[in-house]
Order: C-alpha cells, then sequence, then structure tokens
C-alpha cells in the first residue's frame, strides 16, 4: 500500500517544555509513520503555548518530513472547552487526511466524529483515538475531584469521542477496563498496543545500562507530584532508617506547586537525611539527559505512582535496561514480563513500597533490569498495520423524513426559504409554539424563533443528520450574531450538564409525538432548553451538527439566568423517576451561585471610590450640612427618620 | 360540664410583630398567639429573630403581655455561618429541654424546632411534647416560587432544606393556611404526619375577637382612578409580569390613571430599576407613578382603601398571602394571580372575576376587562371561617404527643467498640481512659494499629485486646479490629477521640428508639483557641458527596460491615467514605444533635480532603442511575470549582473589598456624638 495522508492530533510534542508521556507516545507515533513511508501532519491542539520547537526534535520532524502545526481556533468558540476539538475539526475538513490519529483527552477528535456521523466532511477519513486517559482518569490519578465545569463539558465530548471512533488504541488493557467500569461506551475496535520506544520509532539501538550491581543511588524517576507517589515514597524512606546509609538519593522530575523542592526536603525526616550520603534534586532535564542519570551504575529508579495508565518511565527503564521498582498499579502490570513482577512492583502503599526498598537496597548484587512484556517492536508493527488499513466504518442508513412542520414566529429575521430537496414543507406562523404545533400536521417539526435566522441549507442538513442517526431531535452549531466571527457548539446530549446549559442546542428538527405541553409553555429566553431538555431525559436521543446553519441572536439558557429555564429544567431532571433528586437541585444551585459571584467579581467597581466620588459631590455641591442630611436618611434607627424620608426607607430585604 | 384544661403552648418564630421587619409569619404568628392566649391557654413565644431590641423599645412587650403572651427572646447564634441552622435550633432545643411545654408550634422556615424534634425521635428529651410544624413554605419552595434556581449559598439552602424536611416529617401535626402548601410538599415526595390541617391564617380581627364588627368599604361601581400594586417589590410578586402586561396592554385603557407600587423596594427590583423597566408608553399614558414603602399595616391598609383603588397582586405563587385577607376582610376590590394557595381564599363563585393565571396573559387579560367596564368590580367574599378557625386552632393544641417507642433489644445488645491508633500512646490512652467511664452499655475495646507503634502495655487498661492489620491504612486496622469482635454493634473511633462517658449509651438508646442502621453524634472540635460544636445531618442526600454531613463517631450495626476496603487509602475522614457508602448501600443513618465526643479530627469536605471526597463519589456513581449518577460528579466538581474561586479570590484580592466607608463612619459618629 503506498503512503496515506495521516494526521496525529496531540496537545502537546517532543520539543515543547515539560511535555508528559502522552506527547511521547504522539510523536513518536508521527515519526515511525513517517519512516514508513507515510505523509504525516503532527498538529499541536490549542491550549499550550506554541513556542519555537527545541532541537533535536525540530530537526528530526523535518529530516522525517512530519509538518508540525500549533493550531490556533480561526474563529471563537463557545463553548471553549470545544476550542481545540474545533480546530482539530476545522484542519481535518480542510487536508480530509485517510487517518486522524487524536489523543481521547480533551476529546481531540470530537468535533471531527460528529461531524462526520452526521453526513459532513470529512466522511472519508478514519479516526484512531489514541488512548492515553481521559481528563476524569488523569483527577483520579491526581486523587482529587474534577474541579471545572469545562472538565465535565470535555468529558461529554470524550465519551462521545470513543463510541464514534473506527477504533481505539490503548497501551493498556488496564485503561479499557477501567473505562467499563465507569460506564463509558466501548469502542468499536478496541486495540491493546504499548507505546512505541524511541529506539523503535527512530530505528536506533538503545544504550542499556551497565550490568548488575549493588544499589547505591536512589532516584525517585517522575513529576514530583501526588499521583506519581511523593508522598508514599518520603514515607517509604522515612521507615528505612540506617538502611539508606550512604546511599545517594535524586529527585528526577519537574517540580509541581504542591510538592516543590523545598517542601520535599522539609518532609524527608532529618533522620533519614542524615543516614544519605547526599540529596539531589534534578527538576529540569530533558528525558535524554534524565536517562543518562539513569544509567548511571548503582541506580535504582523508582515509580511509586498511585495510579497510571502507561507511564514512559517505566518503558524508558525497561527500553534502558535501567533496574527499577514500580507500583503494581494500573497498567504498569502489563508492561513487565510475569516473572519479574515479584521482585520489580510492589503495592502503592509506603508500607509495601519500604520492603521493597529494604529488599533492594540490602542485596549484595542489587536488582537486575527487568524484562518487558511484550515485544517493543510488535508495536509498531501493529501500529503501521492498523494505519494501513483502517477505513471508516460504513454507517446504517435509515429512512428520510419526508414531510416537515416548520413553526416559525410571524416576525423571524430575514425570512430566509428554508426548504429542502424532496421534502413536504408545511410553514405556520404562530406566536406561541403550543398554538403552531396544534396546527402542524406532519411527524417532524423544526420551530424558528424570533432570534433565529436559519441558512437555505439548514432543513438538508437536520434531515440528513437524523436519516443518518435515526436521532428523536437534531440541532446544529449557530454564529452568535454578536460575534459573526463565532461559533456557538452544542454537545447535543450533554448529560447532567443540560442541568447547567443549553448543551442540546436552539434551533432543532424534533420529532413531534416526544413534545410535551409543559415544556411548550411560553418562556421568556430560551424555550429550546426544557424541551430538549425533557426529550433527551425521556430517554431521545439528541445529536447536534458541529457546522453552524443558522445566525442565533439570543444566547442559550443557563442555570442563572433570572428568570429563566433553569428552574423548569431543574424540576424536569428531579422528576424524571430518579430517587436522587437532591443532587440534581444542588447541582445546578452551585453552578449558578459560582456563576453568579464570579460575575460580580468581575464586574464590582471598587466601592469605597464610588462612596467617597459621591460623598465629595455633595460635599461640594450641598456642604457638610446636606452630607448630613442624607447620611441621616440612611440611617437605620427609626426615631431619626423624617416622614418624607420614611417612605423611602426599606426596613425589609429580599 | 369540666372546662378544658388550659396548654402551656410555645410558639417558635423568627418573626414577630413589633420586632422590626414581620411578614406573612411574623403576622401569622403574633396573631395566634394572641389569639391562644385569648382562648386560655398559657402562651410563650421563643423569637429567635434579631430585632429583640424593637420588641422591647416600641412596647411591643407589653402588647403582648396585656393578651398573657410572654416573649422570651433566644440569644442570636454566635457560631460561624455555616453552622447558623444547627446553632440557632440546638439553642431553641436547649431552652425547650429545660422546660418542657405541652405543646410547641414551629414555623417551618429554617426549621428552628429541628433539634428538638430530632431528640424527642430519638427519645432523648421532650417525650411528652407536642409538636406542631405551621407551614408557611420553605427555603426550597421560596425559590421555586423566585423562579430562580439560583442562590447565594447552594449547600446551605440544601442543609436547611434537609432540617426543614426532617422537621415538617418528625412532627405530630401539621397546620397549614392551604392545602396547597401540603399537597406541594407531598408532591416532592416528603412523608407527611398523618395529622394535617389546613386552617386559614387568623387576622387580627379573628386575634382580638372582633370578628363580629363588619367593615363596610365596598365600592362597586366606583370609577377607576388608582392601580395599585400590593407587595413587595420582587420577582415572586409579580413586579416582572406587571411590567411586562403593562408593555401590552392598551395606553389608552391606562389614561388619566394612578400607578401605585405599595411595597418595599428589594435589592433585586430597587426603585430606579422599576423605573427605568416601566413602558415609556404606558408611563405617558398614566397620570402618575408614585412609590410607597415602609408603611406598617394600618397605613398602607388606608391607602388600599381609598376610593377608586384597584388592588392588584400578580405574585407568581404564594401560600396563603395576608394581602389577600386583607382585601377581603376590608372589602377592598381586587386582581390577584390565582397561584398557590390564593384561589382557596376567595368563595368560588367570585374566583374567575378577581383570579387569574399568573401569565402575562392572564394579568392582561383581567386588566383589560375590568379598564374597559372603567368601574370597580365588586368585592370578592372569603371562602374561609376564621371562627371555626379559631376552634380548629384549640383543638389541635388539645392533640396528644405521638411518643417514641423503645426497642426491647436497647439495653441488651453488646457493643465493640474499635479505636484505631496511629501512633500516639498519650492520645490513644487518653481516649481508652474516657472508654473505661462508658456508663450503663456492656462494650469491649479492641485498640488496632494503622501506624508503626505499638502501644506499651502499660498504655492500655486491663482487657484491651491489640489488633494489627497487614497494612498500615485506616481501613486494614479497622478491619483487622472489626474481625477481632462479634458484638452485634461496632463503635469506631480514632485515638484522638475523648468520647463523654454517656456517648455509647445515647447512642444505643437513639439507634434502639429510631430502628436506624447507623447513629452518629455531634463533636466537640477543638481548635486553635477555642471548641466549636460540629452537628450532623445524618441524611445529608447530595449533600454528602460535597462533605461528610453524615458524622464521624457512629454506632453501627456490625451486619452491614463487612469488606472495609476502598480504591485507595482513605487520607483524612475514613469516617465520610464509610458512611457515605452504607448510605449508598440503604442504611438508614440518624445524627444526635448533641456533642458526645471532643476531638480535633474535622469532618471531611470536598477541598478539604479530595482524595476522600474523590472516593464517596466514586461509590455515590455506581450506586445512582444514569443522569443522576453524573449529577453527583457535577455537584462535587461545581463545589470544588467554587471553593478554588474563593481561594483565589482570597489570595489575590482579586474579589470585593471589605466595605469601608470612612467619610459614613465619621459622619454618623459626629451625629451620634452628645
Amino acid at each position: 500500500m503506498s503512503g496515506r495522508r495521516v494526521v496525529v492530533a496531540a496537545s502537546e510534542v517532543l520539543g515543547m517544555d515539560g511535555t508528559g508521556g502522552a506527547a511521547t507516545a504522539d510523536s513518536l507515533l508521527a515519526l515511525a509513520l513517517a519512516r514508513y513511508g507515510h505523509e504525516v501532519d503532527l498538529l499541536v491542539a490549542p491550549g499550550r503555548s506554541a513556542g519555537e520547537l527545541a532541537e533535536p526534535w525540530k530537526s528530526l520532524y523535518a529530516d522525517l518530513g512530519v509538518r508540525v502545526t500549533h493550531l490556533e481556533p480561526s474563529k471563537r468558540v463557545f463553548p471553549s472547552y470545544l476550542a481545540p476539538s474545533y480546530s482539530v475539526f476545522e484542519t481535518a475538513r480542510a487536508i480530509k487526511p485517510d487517518v486522524l490519529v487524536a489523543d481521547d483527552w480533551r476529546g481531540l477528535a470530537w468535533a471531527t466524529l460528529r461531524a462526520r456521523q452526521l453526513g459532513l466532511e470529512p466522511e472519508r477519513t478514519a479516526v484512531i483515538l489514541y488512548c492515553h486517559g481521559p481528563a476524569r482518569m488523569l483527577a483520579e490519578f491526581a486523587r482529587k475531584v474534577p474541579d471545572t465545569v469545562a472538565r465535565y463539558g470535555e468529558e461529554i465530548a470524550e465519551r462521545a469521542a470513543l463510541e464514534l471512533a473506527d477504533a481505539a488504541v490503548s497501551p493498556s488493557a488496564w485503561l479499557f477496563a477501567w473505562e467499563r467500569e465507569r460506564g463509558w461506551p466501548a469502542a468499536r475496535n478496541e486495540l491493546v498496543v504499548p507505546c512505541l520506544w524511541r529506539s523503535v520509532a527512530l530505528g536506533e539501538e538503545p544504550v542499556r545500562a551497565e550490568g548488575r550491581a549493588r544499589v547505591t543511588r536512589l532516584a525517585f524517576f517522575g513529576q514530583l507530584r501526588e499521583g506519581k507517589g511523593v508522598r508514599i515514597f518520603l514515607d517509604a524512606l522515612a521507615q528505612l532508617g540506617p538502611v539508606v546509609e550512604n546511599i545517594d538519593l535524586l529527585f528526577l522530575g519537574r517540580e509541581t506547586p504542591r510538592w516543590t523542592t523545598e517542601r520535599i526536603r522539609a518532609a524527608l525526616p532529618r533522620e533519614t537525611q542524615a543516614h544519605l550520603r547526599s540529596l539531589r534534586f534534578e527538576t529540569g532535564l530533558d528525558p535524554i539527559a534524565a536517562l543518562a542519570e539513569l544509567r548511571v551504575p548503582g541506580t535504582l529508579a523508582v515509580m511509586p505512582s498511585l495510579l497510571d495508565n502507561s507511564p514512559y518511565t517505566v518503558s524508558e527503564c525497561l527500553e534502558h535496561g535501567v533496574p527499577f521498582l514500580a507500583a503494581r498499579t494500573g497498567g504498569i502490570p502489563e508492561l513487565v514480563a510475569e516473572e519479574d513482577h515479584a521482585r520489580t512492583l510492589f503495592d502503592p502503599t509506603a508500607d509495601d513500597l519500604a520492603r521493597a526498598l529494604r529488599s533492594a537496597l540490602t542485596a549484595a548484587d542489587g536488582v537486575g533490569p527487568a524484562t518487558p512484556g511484550f515485544d517493543p517492536r510488535a508495536a509498531l508493527v501493529r501500529w503501521v498495520e492498523l494505519v494501513e488499513t483502517i477505513e471508516p466504518i460504513p454507517r446504517a442508513r435509515g429512512p428520510r423524513i419526508s414531510a416537515v412542520s416548520v413553526v416559525a414566529a410571524p416576525s423571524y429575521p430575514s425570512r430566509t426559504p428554508i426548504g429542502a430537496v424532496d421534502l413536504t414543507l408545511e410553514h405556520i406562523e404562530s406566536d406561541t409554539r403550543a398554538a403552531g404545533l396544534a396546527r402542524a400536521s406532519h411527524d417532524w417539526v423544526v420551530f424558528v424563533d424570533r432570534d433565529d435566522d436559519p441558512d437555505a441549507g439548514l432543513l438538508d442538513a437536520l434531515v440528513e443528520a437524523q436519516a443518518l442517526t435515526g436521532a428523536d431531535a437534531v440541532t446544529t452549531a449557530v454564529r452568535p450574531a454578536d460575534t459573526p466571527d463565532g461559533v456557538r457548539v452544542f454537545l447535543g446530549d450533554p448529560g447532567a450538564l443540560g442541568l447547567v446549559e443549553n448543551q442540546y442546542g436552539v434551533i432543532a428538527l424534533v420529532r413531534r409525538a416526544l413534545l410535551t405541553d409543559e415544556e411548550l409553555a411560553p418562556s421568556t429566553s430560551d424555550p429550546d432548553w426544557p424541551l430538549l431538555a425533557g426529550i433527551a431525559l425521556r430517554g431521545g436521543q439528541i445529536v447536534s451538527l458541529p457546522i453552524a446553519f443558522a445566525t442565533h441572536r439570543g444566547r442559550p439558557g443557563t442555570i442563572s439566568d433570572v428568570p429563566g429555564e433553569g428552574l423548569a429544567v431543574l424540576r424536569l431532571f428531579e422528576t424524571r423517576g430518579h430517587d436522587s433528586p437532591g443532587i440534581a437541585a444542588l447541582a445546578a444551585t452551585l453552578a449558578a451561585a459560582l456563576a453568579r459571584s464570579e460575575a460580580r467579581e468581575s464586574r464590582q467597581p471598587p466601592p469605597s471610590q464610588g462612596l467617597f466620588r459621591r460623598a465629595a459631590s455633595v460635599v461640594r455641591n450641598e456642604g457638610v450640612p446636606g452630607l448630613l442630611v442624607r447620611v441621616r436618611a440612611r440611617l437605620p434607627t427609626r426615631r431619626f427618620v423624617g416622614r418624607r424620608a420614611k417612605s423611602l426607607i426599606d426596613p425589609l430585604h429580599e | 360540664m369540666n372546662t378544658p384544661s388550659p396548654r402551656n403552648v410555645t410558639l417558635v418564630t423568627g418573626e414577630l410583630l413589633g420586632a422590626g421587619r414581620a411578614g406573612g409569619i411574623g403576622t401569622a404568628h403574633s396573631w395566634l398567639a394572641i389569639a391562644l392566649a385569648r382562648l386560655g391557654h398559657r402562651v410563650e413565644v421563643l423569637y429567635y429573630g434579631l430585632q429583640a431590641a424593637a420588641l422591647r423599645k416600641g412596647n411591643w412587650m407589653a402588647f403582648y403581655e396585656r393578651f398573657g403572651v410572654v416573649v422570651r427572646p433566644v440569644l442570636p447564634p454566635d457560631g460561624s455561618r455555616k453552622d447558623w441552622h444547627w446553632d440557632r435550633t440546638t439553642r431553641i432545643a436547649e431552652r425547650l429541654v429545660a422546660a418542657p411545654p405541652d405543646v410547641v408550634i414551629a414555623q417551618d422556615l429554617g426549621a428552628p424546632a429541628a433539634a428538638s424534634l430530632r431528640l424527642r425521635h430519638l427519645d432523648l428529651a421532650l417525650r411528652g411534647t407536642l409538636f406542631v410544624v405551621y407551614c408557611h413554605g420553605t427555603s426550597q419552595w421560596i425559590n421555586e416560587c423566585a423562579r430562580r434556581a439560583r442562590v447565594t449559598d447552594p449547600a446551605e439552602l440544601a442543609s436547611a432544606t434537609i432540617l426543614e424536611r426532617s422537621a415538617v416529617e418528625l412532627a405530630d401535626v401539621l397546620v397549614s393556611p392551604s392545602t396547597y402548601m401540603l399537597e406541594w410538599m407531598a408532591a416532592r415526595g416528603w412523608a407527611l404526619p398523618a395529622q394535617r390541617r389546613v386552617v386559614p391564617l387568623l387576622t387580627r380581627r379573628a386575634a382580638l375577637g372582633e370578628l363580629a364588627s363588619k367593615p363596610s368599604s365596598r365600592r362597586a361601581g366606583e370609577t377607576i382612578a388608582r392601580l395599585c400594586f400590593f407587595g413587595r417589590l420582587e420577582e415572586r410578586k409579580g413586579i416582572g409580569l406587571l411590567i411586562a402586561a403593562l408593555e401590552r396592554l392598551d395606553p389608552s385603557l391606562l389614561r388619566g390613571l394612578e400607578l401605585e407600587l405599595l411595597g418595599a423596594p428589594t435589592p433585586t427590583w430597587p426603585r430606579k430599576r422599576v423605573e427605568r423597566a416601566l413602558p415609556r408608553k404606558a408611563r405617558r399614558a398614566l397620570r402618575s407613578v408614585s412609590f410607597a414603602s415602609g408603611l406598617d399595616q394600618p397605613a398602607a391598609l388606608l391607602r388600599l382603601a381609598r376610593p377608586g383603588t384597584l388592588v392588584v397582586m400578580p405574585a407568581l405563587g404564594d401560600n396563603s398571602p395576608n394581602a389577600i385577607y386583607e382585601c377581603l376582610e376590608l372589602g377592598v376590590p381586587f386582581l390577584a394571580s390565582s397561584a398557590g394557595g390564593t384561589s382557596e381564599l376567595v368563595a368560588p363563585e367570585d374566583r374567575e372575576r378577581v383570579l387569574f393565571e399568573p401569565t402575562v396573559d392572564g394579568l392582561v387579560e383581567a386588566l383589560e376587562r375590568v379598564l374597559r367596564a372603567g368601574t370597580l368590580p365588586a368585592p370578592a367574599a372569603p371562602a374561609y371561617d376564621l371562627e371555626a378557625a379559631l376552634t380548629a386552632w384549640d383543638e389541635t393544641v388539645r392533640l396528644s404527643p405521638s411518643a417514641p417507642s423503645p426497642r426491647p433489644e436497647a439495653s441488651v445488645e453488646r457493643i465493640d467498640v474499635v479505636v484505631t491508633s496511629r501512633g500516639s500512646g498519650q492520645r490513644l490512652a487518653r481516649c481508652l481512659e474516657a472508654l473505661a467511664h462508658q456508663e450503663g452499655v456492656e462494650a469491649t475495646v479492641v485498640v488496632a494499629l494503622a501506624g508503626p507503634r505499638v502501644p506499651e502495655p502499660s498504655e492500655l487498661p486491663a482487657g484491651v485486646e491489640v489488633v494489627r492489620a497487614a497494612r498500615s491504612t485506616f481501613e486494614a486496622a479497622r478491619q483487622a479490629g472489626l474481625e477481632a469482635g462479634a458484638a452485634p454493634l461496632v463503635c469506631f473511633l480514632d485515638e484522638e477521640d475523648v468520647p463523654d462517658p454517656d456517648l455509647l449509651v445515647t447512642l444505643a438508646r437513639a439507634r434502639a428508639s429510631s430502628g436506624a442502621d447507623v447513629v452518629t453524634c455531634g463533636l466537640r472540635l477543638r481548635e486553635a483557641d477555642r471548641e466549636r460544636v460540629h452537628l450532623f445531618l445524618g441524611e445529608p442526600g447530595g449533600l454528602g458527596v460535597l462533605e461528610n454531613a453524615y458524622g464521624t463517631v457512629a454506632l453501627v450495626r456490625r451486619s452491614l460491615l463487612r469488606d472495609l476496603s476502598t480504591a485507595w487509602p482513605s487520607e483524612h475522614d475514613p469516617d465520610w467514605v464509610l458512611l457515605a457508602r452504607l448510605r449508598l448501600q440503604g442504611a438508614r443513618i440518624v445524627s444526635v444533635p448533641r456533642p458526645l465526643v471532643t476531638t480535633s479530627r474535622r469532618p471531611g469536605t470536598v477541598d478539604g480532603a479530595p482524595g476522600d471526597a474523590l472516593l464517596v463519589l466514586e461509590d455515590a456513581e455506581r450506586a445512582l442511575p444514569d443522569e443522576a449518577d453524573s449529577a453527583a460528579r457535577l455537584a462535587a466538581g461545581l463545589a470544588a470549582q467554587a471553593a478554588q474561586h474563593a481561594s483565589r479570590v482570597g489570595q489575590t484580592g482579586g474579589g470585593r473589598p471589605p466595605r469601608r466607608r470612612p467619610l459614613t463612619t465619621l459622619a454618623l459618629r459626629a451625629w451620634r456624638r452628645p
């Protein structure tokens, strides 16, 4: 097979500052595919500052013909957490590659996959999701609750991408199991392929550490963060006492705000430090220099991650023959040959790490390097085979809708005819949706409000998307009227996020049988929010086109609108029959409170200035007596209040 | 014939006439207190509002005393804001327990009687007291009426709602002025008590025995000169609806009329906003627009009674508004929305002509109908009988309380106490010493080691068993401790905890009387310079994913405790993880609203113990279906974001700076200085 046009979409790549394992995997994959004769673009999705790539990576990409492009969105994308995915989509639409390989994190392939599913370009691009771990898993690594609404929205996109991809590749079987356990959908083809080693990807011989020797140096290898096990490493060292006598201790990894070198130094008991021969931190080394440190004879690398997918730290130790101890967690055991598990792996607790370290430090001949649990060259072969053979999975197509009722407000802006090919249309002009629907005679309805200015191709696109998916409602991205260069994209079926904001859509083709009177009630702000939330909560499927087919003058509803549709949507969530309405209510109100406090923070003028200015103005115009009269009128004590002032003072507060 | 003996009745309320702001609740409780006293009962009011000084200054104390009503202010809360509800309800409980009345009548809003009701439910106090909850609308109802999902402090709202619900569910009798309010609670799945009564609000005339004198200000047929919006300027009272209706109304119908807005402005609808929002065409047509606020009730009624006045009350939601009672009593013509319980107050034959749907269309249609006629409609007749209401209240306070019945196993069940030791011999010794003084129960103490240090035998009292787990986590230690015993009940303690002598007997008694699977209790939390009482909700619903509102020290049925392991070791609060899991598995948890343990262990929160929060969340997600499970995650994420936001604002000073009023303060001082 001749070379294919391949796009690898990543969030960061080798050559940028402070990259992690995903960047290594994506970059090495791009380089390896280029070596095998494919035309490869390596896209860096927006989110990280784009600087000049460092050597030797810059030359390596150039030598092998890999084009590295830092993407910036061509337009303002709302919500902003979908902007990276939208940028990848726009590039994929322009290039129309044979294969798109995109990271699962941040749902980079979501918009492309959704467009393809709904009959939009790039239809003939096969999409492979490269699964290094979604945002939720990263939060779990760090043992914290995801703390922004954007993360939640990203997770919806990540899940949808997994469901829609032609294949998903994970370096560990553990990750797929982790997703299954949390109810994530299965990809249509799931493959476990270990991350490519640098030596394999570039066709080099790895420089291996010298033979086995007594351990004289311990090297914590990985970012200095909670999830990488800094705390249990320190606790374990504290338990070892004189066992660490004359041992060099090295921390090899980037600092983090929570775990600085000062904090680590302070957390290491003085008694332990007294036993050590030296304590050193190397927080800025590139991967090549870091590996050189690890290959120093007598060094034992320690990777005590609390949870991890398939860390490159372990892979690199395996690749370079560096002796190591690693936590028996996540996908790590899959990297190590079964027979080496007992001597190289430990449970991610301080006790078990202390046991393993004691054993390693007291062994006269140290610890030998471990054998990989897989064939590193076979991993490359599998990737190449996959990229060379994958095609988009054919979609089943349902019957096409033949008739639609368009219920329009009397004066929607453009009155553009929104007819469609082979479609019987019924135009009904009505003040209210309920009254219009009562006059409608077809099974499918589109409501066009005063805020909507649909494009000529809207109905064609909606009807086509419905035929391809069998959805109960199809919505579309819109151009906000106040941001002509922007696009507002909708998740379609946003799960519980639908409680916080309208992420369903603002203009929709809807199956009439699913409409209820309650959700058609007149609304002050966003009538589509309760309408579509009701459909989703009754089990209806909603999909949304990621390309704008209308201009919208309104703003999708949010929980902080007063008056607004938030309460109606909350009641829908509460009354759907689940036994835990309190949680839904709490989620909604928390979001609203937060939105309000942030908005207030951003627009609050310095109050003291205002007061001073007002006071100064009064003194200037009315003198001090005038000021005192005004102050008196503000006093809460009734006996000072004159009759006129009394009627102005409000003793009650809302 | 024997005269029924009078009852000692205590009303518990945060609002009273004469004490600063007094809305519907204050009015209702004030007249009820006077009416009951006039019926011969001994009436005391526990007033917990912040305006006790106004009562004294305005001679209101003497006013109430004239009718035999004694008003006793409860000291305002002095704890942190977070514990405000608990602080108040426990102070009230202390007062009631010290001198138990025959009857307590407490408002529903804010659940002032929640702690007292829980103590009675757990058979720990107030066994002979009848509890009546007087339903005017809970926090959640108020929020819904305002048609907004956002609130200032969502966690506080959730906490208040749980307390309010528990107070309603544990009461002997519910009294509501409307059927609507009882149905509202029932529709949300609240388990209402069997005794429920609908009794209209007692008005001033009913309370003072003036029902025989009929007011005579009926003015049907007068030309309409004035529209009077009557109610606070807020969304719930329909100010937005009025403005929207004026926009739609034909200006010729308004020509020459006055528009008066009779009610206090609010932060969301200040006078300026109302002025700006009034449609220009309506303003041009109207003769004048005026505002009147700060009037007391008699002054407001005088304004309503002026000739040619049509009162408009377009509330989006209301229970049983005093304003309607007043218009009905005075014979003032009005148009009112049919929202909530309003329609129950109006005679059925008048409803169609004076009530309208709480929508813009409804108000426009009603106003058009009346304004086209040009004359005031005939006043509506009331649908209620206030004489019967007085009798109903007299009957209510003579009911008997439904006492809890202790279960037979209360005194026979043995308890294993598992104390987790993490290495401090001194703390462990203090905890064990306190355990040695437990009264009234048979308990076996097991020390489970979760650290490298093994206590010296001399540190341990006789009979204390020590166990050690293979792993040094809380969960492993507790598992080992659990397996060392066999008693049907287990109490987990930490070496930090110092139990009161009556801890175990109180928990056992509460468990026996409630039948709960888990009983927790309040804590005395040692902080840097003081001790603070920390109480728990027991079953906090969704709030449980944000903070440990279940409890820490707990008596648990052993049969529920099998595998205590977690995906990773808990970091700060193993009880949060354990109790949340038990609750999700269906266990019933109650918490004694009294501190029975002194400790420095702070209950976990989503920002203080994120790893533990994630463990709770993982369990919650597995237990909840579909949207509800993701909502749990969302709620937790939002709370974390809020905490992060608050901390960022605090660090950078980017938030609202503290209010500084140097000039105002100086001016005030100068003015007040003698």
